[in-house]
C-alpha cells in the first residue's frame, strides 16, 4: 500500500518491526527484501508519489516535483548545485540508468583504509546478481546510441582514449530521451516501478509526503520515528509516528546526516556530515555544423575512462561523460545573458556536451543551521583543480577530434575556442568558485562505513556504533568517493545490509 | 546533468540585507513602488503588477535574441511560469524576491546617480546596468543577477513558441493532465 500525504486525515501512531526512511536505491531495496522476508514494514518518503502519468516531460513541472529544493539544492557559497531526487523512488527516477558494479579496487580500499570487512567484490557478487536481474540491466545496443554519444565516441577513438559503452537498467526504451524528467513509458527500471511495488506487494506499508523530523533513542537503541505529513508545499498537516524495533536510514547523502545531526544521535565518532563527497563535474560544449538533437535518444551511454584507473590509483582520477540538457536548464547554464548567450542557445540543436565527473579526494561537509535544515560546505581541492583543467583540455580535444566547429567553456565571460586554438587557453582561465558551473549528482561518505568507531559512523555492516537497532542504508556510508555512477553499489550494499538484518534478527530485537 | 544555477534562499536573504540597506537610505524616494505591493497581478499568485513589469523588463534583456522568430517575452506566458515557480518557494523568499526586485529597479538612482528607474532605461542601458550586476566584485549582487537571469531563462523558454526558434520537439506526450492525482 502506498498513501500519499494528502489523502491522511488526521495523526498517525503506526507499530511496525522495521521503519525504513526514503525510498530511493537503499531505502526501496532494504523495504523489499525486509517485507518478503515477512517482516512488518512501515517506508516513509519525504517526497511525494509520482507515476508515468504524472510525468509530463515539462522541466518547469517536474523540476518542482522530482528533485530536491526544485533543483536548487547547492553548496553555501553557491558554487557547486547538487541534484537530489524527492519522491518515491529518490533519485533513480531521474537518473540516467548507467550501471556499474562497484570497482573492485575501491573495496580493496575501503578493507585496507577503513577495515571494512566481508565486503570484496565476490562477496558483493550475490547481491549484484540481485539487484541486477529485478533492475533488468543489460547492455546498451548500438543502435541504442545516440548522435551524441556517437559524436564522442568517434573523437575518442580518433585521438586512440579508452572508453566503453555502458550497462542500463531500461527495458522496451522508446528512447524518447525524457530519462531526467522522470519516464512517462515505465521503460526505465527505476526503484518506483521494481523494489517499491515488490515491497508494496509484499504487505509494506509506504506513506509519501513525510519528511522525517525526529528519531527517538533510549539508551543505545532507538524507539520510534516521527514524521510531518505535508501538503503539496510543503506544510506540515499532520503527523505521523511510527514504533519499531529496527529503524534503516536511508534519506540520502545529504538528508541522512542532517536527520542525524538535527536528533543528536549516532555521533559519538564526530563523523556524522563529515567525508562528503560530490564527484563534481564540469562540462564543455561542442558546436557542431550538422543537427544533433542531442536530446533525443538515451541521454548516455557511452564513457570515457582513459584518465582512472583504479587498479593503479584508487584515490584520483576521472571520467569524461556525455551530457545533455533541455531548454530551460542548457539556458541557465549558458554564461551571459540577451545577445551574446543567444550566440551559444540558437545552437541548442547542434551541441555536444561532455562533462569531466571528478572522483575526488577534496572533502566537504553537512552541518544544519538553527532551523535545522541543511548546509552543504565543499571546496575542490588545489590537485583536483588541476585535474579538472587537464580533463577540461581532454573534453576540448575530444569534440574537435569528432568534428566540432567550436567549444564553449562556458566561463561567466565565456571562453570560445577554434579548431587549432592553443588550449592552454583554459590553464589560464583556471577553475575558481562561481566562474563556471559545477554540477553534483552523486553527493555521498557523510556517515562512512568502518570498523574504527572513532572515525567511522556505522560498521561493516551499516549498522550504527552507537545504536545497536538503527541501520544507514544508502550513499552517505561510502568510506571514500565511489569513481562510479552509484546506483548499483548503493542498491547491492542494501541488499547485503537487508540480508545481513534478516538474518540476524533476533539478536536485533533482543 | 543539466542543472539549474543558484536561486537559493541562502542568496536571496544575502541580497535582502543589501537591498534593505538601500531601502532605509531612501525610504522617501522608494515609496512610491512599495505602495503598490499587496495585491498581485492579475492570473499571478505571488508577483504585484509592479513586479511583474520590473520582471518582465529584465526577462526581455535576458533572453534577447535579435531573432525575429524568437517571440518577445510579453508575447508569451514567461511572467506567469515565473510566478508559478515562485509559488512553491518559501513564503520568506517570495517576499524577499520582492525586494530584489524593488533594489534592482531604484538602484540606478540610489546607487548610480542617474534619473532612471531600470524600466525607465533605454535598452542599452538596461543591457550596461545587468552587466554590472554579472560583473559586480560582490558575490550577493552576482547571485542576484544569477538568480534573476535563471529564473528569466525558466519562464521564457519553458514557453513552447520559444521551442521551434532552437529546434527543439518538445515533449512527445500531448499535453498532459494537471500533475495532481488524489488517489493511492
Amino acid at each position: 500500500m502506498i498513501t500519499k500525504g494528502q489523502v491522511i486525515s488526521g495523526d498517525l501512531n503506526l507499530k511496525a518491526e522495521v521503519c525504513v526512511i526514503g525510498t530511493g536505491a537503499g531505502g526501496a531495496v532494504v523495504a523489499k527484501e525486509l517485507a518478503e522476508a515477512g517482516r512488518d514494514v512501515v517506508v516513509l518518503e519525504q517526497g511525494g508519489y509520482y507515476t508515468k502519468e504524472d510525468f509530463t516531460q515539462r522541466e518547469d513541472e517536474m523540476m518542482p516535483l522530482l528533485y530536491e529544493d526544485m533543483g536548487q539544492r547547492a553548496t553555501v557559497d553557491q558554487s557547486i548545485i547538487i541534484l537530489q531526487g524527492r519522491n518515491v523512488g529518490g533519485s533513480t527516477v531521474h537518473n540516467l540508468c548507467y550501471c556499474f558494479r562497484t570497482p573492485a579496487a575501491i573495496l580493496e580500499k575501503w578493507r585496507r583504509e577503513d577495515g571494512v570487512r566481508d565486503m570484496t567484490y565476490e562477496q558483493l557478487v550475490p547481491s549484484f546478481e540481485r539487484v541486477e536481474k529485478m533492475l533488468k540491466v543489460k547492455d546498451i545496443l548500438p543502435p541504442e546510441i545516440n548522435a551524441l554519444n556517437n559524436k564522442i565516441r568517434e573523437g575518442c577513438e580518433k585521438l586512440g582514449y579508452h572508453g566503453l559503452v555502458a550497462r542500463h537498467n531500461r527495458e522496451s526504451c522508446t528512447t524518447s530521451g525524457f530519462c531526467l524528467l522522470g519516464c512517462p513509458f515505465d521503460a526505465k527500471q527505476s526503484m518506483l516501478i521494481t523494489y517499491v511495488p515488490a515491497a508494496s506487494a509484499a504487505g509494506a506499508r509506504i506513506y509519501a509526503d513525510c519528511p522525517v523530523q525526529k528519531i527517538h533513542a533510549e539508551g543505545t537503541r532507538v524507539r520510534s520515528v516521527e514524521a510531518a505529513v505535508v501538503d503539496a508545499l510543503g506544510r506540515p498537516r499532520h503527523r505521523v509516528r511510527v514504533d519499531a524495533q529496527v529503524v534503516v536510514l536511508a534519506a540520502g547523502a545529504i538528508n541522512s546526516p542532517q536527520i542525524l545531526l538535527n536528533n543528536g544521535l549516532a555521533n559519538s565518532s564526530g563523523q556524522v556530515g563529515r567525508n562528503l563527497h560530490l564527484h563534481p563535474s564540469v562540462l564543455l560544449a561542442g558546436v557542431y555544423d550538422e543537427d544533433i538533437y542531442g536530446y533525443r535518444g538515451i541521454p548516455q551511454s557511452y564513457y570515457v575512462d582513459e584518465f582512472i584507473d583504479l587498479e593503479k590509483d584508487p584515490d584520483s582520477g576521472y571520467i569524461l561523460m556525455p551530457v545533455f540538457g533541455f531548454p530551460v536548464a542548457t539556458a541557465s547554464q549558458l554564461p551571459g545573458f540577451g545577445r551574446k548567450h543567444w550566440e551559444a542557445m540558437q545552437h541548442f540543436h547542434r551541441t555536444v556536451g561532455i562533462l569531466v565527473l571528478m572522483h575526488d579526494q577534496s572533502a566537504g561537509m553537512v552541518r544544519v543551521n538553527r532551523s535545522g535544515k541543511p548546509e552543504i560546505d565543499y571546496q575542490v581541492n588545489a590537485r583536483e583543480r588541476r585535474l579538472f583543467l587537464e580533463g577540461m583540455k581532454h573534453c576540448a580535444e575530444i569534440l574537435f577530434a569528432g568534428g566540432a566547429k567550436q567549444v564553449l567553456v562556458p566561463y561567466e565571460s565565456p571562453l570560445w575556442l577554434q579548431p587549432g586554438d592553443d588550449l592552454r587557453a583554459i590553464d589560464q582561465r583556471g577553475l575558481r568558485p562561481n566562474d563556471i558551473p559545477i554540477a553534483s549528482t552523486h553527493p555521498q561518505s557523510t556517515c562512512k562505513m568502518g570498523e574504527d568507531r572513532r572515525r567511522s559512523v556505522v560498521n561493516s555492516w551499516c549498522r550504527s556504533h552507537d545504536l545497536q537497532n538503527l541501520f544507514v542504508c544508502d550513499m552517505s556510508v561510502f568510506p571514500s568517493s565511489l569513481g562510479a555512477p552509484p546506483q548499483i553499489s548503493t542498491a547491492s550494499i542494501a541488499d547485503r545490509t537487508a540480508h545481513y538484518i534478516k538474518d540476524n534478527w533476533s539478536q536485533l530485537v533482543a | 546533468m543539466p542543472a539549474f544555477a543558484s536561486l537559493t534562499r541562502r542568496s536571496f536573504l544575502r541580497y535582502a540585507a543589501l537591498s534593505a540597506g538601500f531601502l532605509t537610505l531612501s525610504r522617501v524616494r522608494v515609496a512610491p513602488a512599495l505602495a503598490t505591493a499587496g495585491a498581485t497581478a492579475p492570473g499571478l499568485q505571488v508577483l504585484t503588477p509592479n513586479q511583474a513589469e520590473i520582471f518582465t523588463a529584465i526577462a526581455e534583456r535576458m533572453v534577447d535574441s535579435g531573432d525575429p522568430t524568437m517571440p518577445a517575452v510579453r508575447d508569451t506566458r514567461a511572467i506567469v511560469s515565473i510566478d508559478q515557480a515562485l509559488v512553491q518557494v518559501d513564503p520568506a523568499v517570495q517576499s524577499q524576491l520582492g525586494w530584489l526586485l524593488i533594489g534592482f529597479q531604484w538602484g540606478p538612482p540610489l546607487l548610480q546617480f542617474k534619473f532612471k528607474t531600470f524600466t525607465g532605461m533605454t535598452a542599452p542601458e538596461r543591457d550596461r546596468y545587468l552587466q554590472d550586476w554579472a560583473d559586480s566584485r560582490l558575490l550577493v549582487r552576482r547571485l542576484a543577477f544569477r538568480a534573476l537571469k535563471n529564473l528569466s531563462m525558466l519562464g521564457y523558454y519553458a514557453q513552447d513558441a520559444t521551442w521551434k526558434g532552437i529546434h527543439y520537439d518538445g515533449p512527445w506526450a500531448p499535453r498532459p493532465r494537471r500533475v495532481v492525482s488524489a488517489e493511492c
